[in-house]
């Protein structure tokens, strides 16, 4: 599964325009929202106890939705886990909600509340609670944390991130284009319309 | 009392932790993406977004090069002259996102090898800031000739 994501990541970077596999929708590869055959791609690599990465969520979420057709967002983990003690647990548990297609609203609570969790020291509890909250099954919830397929999940991500010389988070790519850190939306607007136009030369 | 700092061992050993110092700076962030250093830049929220980029490419080599000159004792007065003015202008910045409250995790110094708060990154500056002095002192009276100043 790692190999795929590489090859996936790889792809998607080069922005070759190939059909790609279908993102979001079975128990691989990784969250995706918005235009699933957009011509712009944006990879995020986040960790969800970094103070940026949640400023950028909203930011991230508005520019996919202004472009409901052209855009789509994918979303890596790359937890920071030298100086989040949490960035790990919540990245597994982010990889858990995904596989019961609860991803995008679990993403949401946990970056929404980040403040309140980021210093507790019973954060994991918070985790299973939020799970609870969006009906997920948390017998299964629990066990997928644990898990080493998890593990390997989060790893395989942060791997690539790693290749792509990731260091700090937020980072994403908009059809290839690095950005790091935090970005108004006029400027990913911006962004969105070279990649369009270039796309249309 | 900078008299007795500007004995000529103590200003090698001052000269080589200063230089050392941005020479680990710069090649810390020149290991980076450009858009990793221009993303440093960024969160200090003093340069319009336009000129960030072209800062983030040059940031490590203005920090490296006079660096590697003062360790080497090439031009050692334009390079501590150089260092010392970035020095003062590094601490500006650290008060001024102390004062505006940004919430730095990191000061970017070291490009993210070792992450520093910027009230940490103040105080290291502060003494580096300290030994520069005599550095300059030092070889600002070796330019204007013996018997003016220095023990050297």
């Amino acid at each position: 599964m790692g190999n795929r994501r590489i090859l996936m990541t790889a792809v998607l970077l080069l922005g070759t325009g190939l059909p790609l596999p279908a993102f979001g929708t079975g128990d691989h590869g990784d969250p995706m929202k918005g235009a699933p055959g957009g011509k712009v791609t944006v990879i995020e690599y986040s960790d969800f106890q970094c103070p940026a990465c949640a400023a950028m969520a909203p930011v991230l979420d508005r520019l996919a939705q202004n472009h409901p057709r052209d855009v789509r967002l994918i979303y890596k983990n790359f937890p920071l886990t030298q100086i989040h003690r949490w960035a790990d647990t919540a990245a597994r548990a982010g990889e858990c909600a995904y596989d019961q297609d609860r991803f995008w609203e679990f993403h949401d609570l946990l970056f929404g509340s980040q403040a309140e969790w980021a210093g507790d020291p019973a954060a994991r509890t918070r985790f299973q609670d939020f799970a609870g909250r969006l009906k997920m099954d948390r017998t299964a919830f629990d066990r997928c944390i644990d898990s080493e397929s998890t593990r390997l999940a989060v790893e395989s991500d942060s791997g690539e991130g790693r290749l792509l010389n990731i260091h700090g988070t937020p980072t994403f790519f908009i059809n290839g284009k690095r950005f790091v850190g935090i970005w108004k939306i006029e400027e990913l607007e911006k962004a969105v319309r070279d990649a369009l136009s270039g796309d249309a030369k | 009392m900078i008299r007795w700092f500007a004995r000529k061992w103590l200003v090698v050993l001052f000269r080589t932790a200063v230089g050392g110092f941005f020479v680990l700076s710069g090649f810390m962030k020149l290991r980076l993406p450009a858009e990793e250093v221009q993303a440093l830049i960024r969160s200090y929220e003093v340069l319009p977004s336009g000129l960030t980029y072209p800062a983030a490419l040059v940031l490590p080599w203005v920090e490296l090069v006079p660096g590697a000159l003062l360790v080497l004792g090439i031009v050692p007065l334009y390079s501590i002259a150089a260092i010392t003015g970035m020095m003062v202008f590094f601490m500006a910045l650290l008060i001024s996102v102390i004062v505006r409250g940004i919430p730095l995790e990191d000061c970017g110094c070291l490009g993210g090898w070792i992450r520093e708060t910027p009230p940490e990154a103040l105080g290291r500056d502060v003494v580096l800031f300290l030994f520069c002095l005599p550095v300059f002192y030092h070889y600002w009276n070796r330019i204007r000739g013996p018997g003016s100043g220095g023990s050297a």
